[in-house]
């Protein structure tokens, strides 16, 4: 140690007061980062397991409700089927912007695939464009000869949806990144904007791809005798509750969540309001939703209550139905994405 | 230092709320570490855990059903970045019996109330001897129908629901809701309960699970990796 005494006054430029400029990084890597998750951020926008009698020897539609993306991304669809004997089956998938399933169905994909025999097959149908008005899918095996088994049915999106400089900001409220500036350009200023954006597209992106929470699926068929509530004299409670108790996982779900319900739903005849119920189980101040079996795609929203906290954060859903007298209900599909984050 | 996979809490986000508003921020680290953990947070969150209903054939409510209650299922879960274990809710509902001492089996028989899981993953992280085996919650070993071992005795809520296609009026099913093993071991000797090892990765993937027995399944994200850089 030395004490130094210096010969003048040292100056102290005023330049030398300046903190260490803020670099490219990290925050290039994070915006690098938004662009990846626009490809890689993937939840299911629907995953249905199709209540069917096994071994089925016939054509099956599937209709269910949907709520794509803003941006019209792609998205992929697996199907798994297990069959006795090996055949080929014919897969389409259509898309409608209406609520009326009888009618304004357009086919994005149709083609015949060889089902291997005692062996799971997993089909894989990429890059099908959803427009963001979609509001149903219809997924149907055409097949009249083997029997087999409709396993599965997931659509999540594509990895082949490239984020893209298209002059505008996505309509989802994603900004992709482009690095003109902050990457090659000298001294480039670092914009509170490029900041801000590591948060705010990520949110948009992340509140964009809905991610379905649970899910009922039947044949799309009316009448369809399986799913369905018989009003007899025994009948002593308003709404018959034969299905599981669902319990849907939701990590960081807020204390109050809105989940917004798809339903369709019909009756052989007679009244067809409030036939069908979903309620949250085992939480105090949980809540209900009646909704009508119109033969129609009915939206609402259920509030519910999250238990617990981080990765095991749930929620108890209970599907119940009900008929009028000497009539049937059947649930063709009901589904639900919860919103998690808000505007 | 490690980094770690992040978990939302969403409870007072909002997407449009700005981390700054400042003209010309300065180099803040706590401004930079929330830029980062955007991005971060949004990519490894687990995806919500879809519960499905899956009874083979809907007209069974139960399992009782000699055919169907058997009835395996193939499916497949999105999974996001960081992910290394998953476990499973299983919902299993029985129609009641005045002599609950078992289920009724096909024939008159009693039933015990098993079942077996599997998981089916195309990564090849442990578990070499029983790579796809998972057990249940009552911790005995599944390596296939009709195993012996402890029968999974459901916890009888008594859920008093009406008959719905069912001709004994006043029917009484009996639920539980169950998680799959809590026990991390991925390369064990025998079939054991045990969390499903997922490979973990810095990209999403679709991982393929198979079940059976059960009325309605979730699975769910239940461990993160502890340095995704490592």
């Amino acid at each position: 140690m030395t004490v130094t005494v210096n010969a003048d006054l040292n100056l102290i430029e005023p330049a030398d007061l300046m903190l260490a400029p803020m670099a490219q990084q990290p925050l290039l890597a994070s915006l690098q980062n938004l662009n990846f998750l626009y490809v890689d951020h993937r939840p299911a926008l629907a995953s249905l397991i199709p209540m069917t009698a096994r071994y089925v020897i016939a054509a099956k539609a599937y209709i269910f409700g949907v709520i794509p993306s803003a941006d019209g991304i792609k998205y992929a669809f697996e199907h798994r089927f297990w069959v006795p004997v090996e055949f080929d089956m014919e897969i389409k998938i259509e898309t409608n912007t209406g609520t009326n399933p009888a009618s304004g169905w357009a086919t994005i994909y149709t083609d015949d695939h060889t089902l291997a025999a005692n062996v799971l097959t997993t089909v894989t149908i990429t890059d099908e464009v959803i427009a963001a008005n979609v509001t149903m899918i219809r997924v149907t095996y055409t097949q009249d000869e083997e029997s087999y088994i409709p396993h599965h049915i997931l659509m999540y999106p594509d990895a082949d949806n490239p984020a893209a400089d298209t002059g505008s900001d996505y309509p989802s409220g994603f900004v992709p990144f482009d690095d003109g500036m902050l990457a090659t350009g000298e001294h480039a200023p670092i914009h509170t904007e490029l900041v801000d954006r590591c948060k705010t597209s990520a949110l948009a992106l992340y509140r964009d791809r809905r991610q379905m929470v649970f899910s009922m699926l039947t044949e799309s068929s009316a009448n369809d005798p399986g799913v369905s509530s018989a009003n007899d004299a025994a009948n002593k409670l308003p709404f018959s509750s034969p299905y599981a108790t669902l319990r849907v996982v939701m990590p960081g779900a807020p204390n109050t969540t809105t989940i917004d319900l798809r339903c369709l739903a019909s009756v052989s005849a007679g009244a067809t309001s409030d036939l069908v119920k979903i309620q949250q189980m085992g939480h105090p101040k949980a809540q209900a939703v009646t909704l009508n079996a119109t033969g129609l795609l009915v939206s609402d929203t259920l509030t519910v209550y999250p238990m617990k906290d981080g990765l095991t954060r749930f929620v108890d859903l209970r599907i119940s139905v009900k008929s009028t007298t000497g009539n049937t209900t059947c649930i063709h599909s009901l589904v639900g994405w919860p919103r998690l984050v808000g505007a | 230092m490690a980094v770690r996979p992040e978990i939302a809490v969403w409870e007072g986000v909002n997407a449009s709320d700005p981390i700054i508003n400042t003209a010309t921020p300065p180099a803040d680290g706590a401004l930079l570490r929330e830029a980062v953990a955007w991005p971060l947070i949004v990519s490894t969150t687990p995806y919500c855990g879809c519960a499905h209903l899956c009874y083979t054939d809907p007209a069974r409510y139960n399992e009782e059903h000699p055919t169907h209650r058997y009835h395996d299922r193939y499916w497949g879960v999105p999974v996001a970045p960081g992910a290394t274990h998953a476990r499973l809710w299983l919902t299993r509902l029985m129609r009641h019996t005045s002599q609950y001492t078992s289920l009724q089996g096909p024939a008159g028989q009693l039933l015990n109330p098993r079942y077996r899981f599997l998981h089916q993953s195309s990564t090849t992280q442990g578990g070499d001897s029983h790579p796809n085996i998972s057990g249940g919650p009552d911790g005995h070993t599944n390596h296939g129908h009709g195993t012996t071992g402890t029968a999974w005795d459901l916890n009888v809520v008594f859920y008093f629901w009406p008959a719905a296609k069912v001709s004994v009026p006043n029917v009484i099913y009996d639920e539980d809701i169950d998680p799959t093993g809590d026990v991390i071991n991925d390369s064990p000797s025998d079939g054991m309960p045990r969390q499903l090892e997922l490979e973990p990765l810095k990209r999403s993937k679709i991982e393929p699970f198979k079940t059976l027995w059960v009325s309605a399944v979730t699975a769910w994200v239940s461990r993160q990796d502890d340095d995704m850089g490592a």
